[in-house]
């Protein structure tokens, strides 16, 4: 309270009566609060992975955490290499044999762009080939079998399933 | 003059005590709708595995001292130990996977050391079944599953 002389309001006062600002620091407390937690669950999480859109991935009691890698996503309708359209499902069933065409064609673009990356950074032949299939939970077996076996024919042998964690 | 002067130098004053955390508060408003919108709260994991082996019967390994499969049939699990099936544990059902747990972890107590399994599936199984039957196996001490193609069988 500012002391008021002779009972009167001081000329140089708001004369809305209001005190001009917002009292802003609860608002700041519950910023700081979200925030400190938010880089905490980063910082413990590690990798973090986010499933595909449109991809319901299974849950599973497994506790490892994902790696840095490629990503291959197979929902309902199509594969997804990283977040682009590599073949239809109709695509992968339809094909003869065990290797997806389309699928290898788009994977090894990728194996080229990994391989030059490594040869700009000096480490030809260090590229880590590993790749992460997010497939949905209701896709059948020869589907996950034909995409393994194109991503083993085009030099990805180190394969991770992505899963939910069961709580 | 001088009573102007000391209410002007009362105001510098004050506004000077305050801080000013507008500047602060737009960079949190930032911060923290990009940080929800990438945070993960359902934890994905990963499990290891290695490519399916081609054929009706993916044989094992020359120098593995068990040969162990997990055959997924519409109606079954059915258990084959070196080839020969061991047990057949019917499902869908409440018991299914416990009764297959009990069987798995009896052939791992019998072979100590062993860790490798080979789930066979059909062309038709689901993907969620075959990682049901990974998370069995390794909550019976065998972590490292194979897939395998079980054919028109």
């Amino acid at each position: 309270m500012t002391p008021r002389r002779n009972g009167r309001r001081p000329r140089w006062r708001n004369p809305t009566g209001s005190g001009g600002s917002v009292n802003l620091i609860s608002m700041m407390d519950i910023l700081t609060v979200l925030l400190l937690f938010l880089l905490k669950s980063y910082v413990a999480g590690g990798e973090a992975m986010v499933p595909a859109p449109g991809v319901q991935l299974p849950a599973s009691t497994a506790d490892q955490p994902p790696q840095s890698s490629l990503v291959v996503a197979i929902d309902g309708d199509e594969i997804l290499v990283g977040s682009d359209h590599a073949a239809s499902l109709s695509e992968a069933m339809g094909a003869d044999g065990l290797e997806i065409a389309p699928l290898s064609a788009r994977l090894q673009a990728v194996r080229q762009q990994q391989d030059e990356i490594a040869r700009l950074r000096g480490t030809p032949g260090q590229a880590v080939h590993s790749v992460t299939i997010q497939g949905d939970r209701n896709i059948q077996f020869r589907v996950l079998q034909k995409v393994m076996y194109t991503l083993g024919q085009n030099g990805y042998e180190n394969i991770s399933l992505a899963v939910l964690q069961k709580s | 003059m001088r009573p102007r002067r000391r209410v002007k130098s009362r105001l510098a004053k004050q506004a000077s005590s305050e801080l000013d955390l507008m500047p602060m508060i737009n960079v949190f408003i930032a911060i923290i709708p990009l940080l929800l919108l990438s945070a993960a709260f359902v934890p994905v994991t990963v499990i290891k595995t290695t490519l399916p082996a081609g054929g009706a019967v993916a044989e094992a390994a020359s120098d593995a001292s068990l040969d162990l499969a997990i055959v997924i049939q519409p109606q079954a699990y059915v258990l084959n130990v070196n080839g020969a099936v061991a047990r057949t544990i019917p499902r869908p059902g409440p018991e299914a996977q416990s009764q297959l747990t009990g069987a798995l972890q009896e052939v791992a107590a019998a072979h100590p050391g062993h860790r490798e399994v080979r789930i066979v599936s059909l062309p038709t199984t689901l993907y969620e079944e075959i990682i049901q039957v990974m998370d069995v196996a390794r909550a019976a001490g065998l972590p490292e599953a194979a897939l395998a193609d079980g054919g028109a069988r």
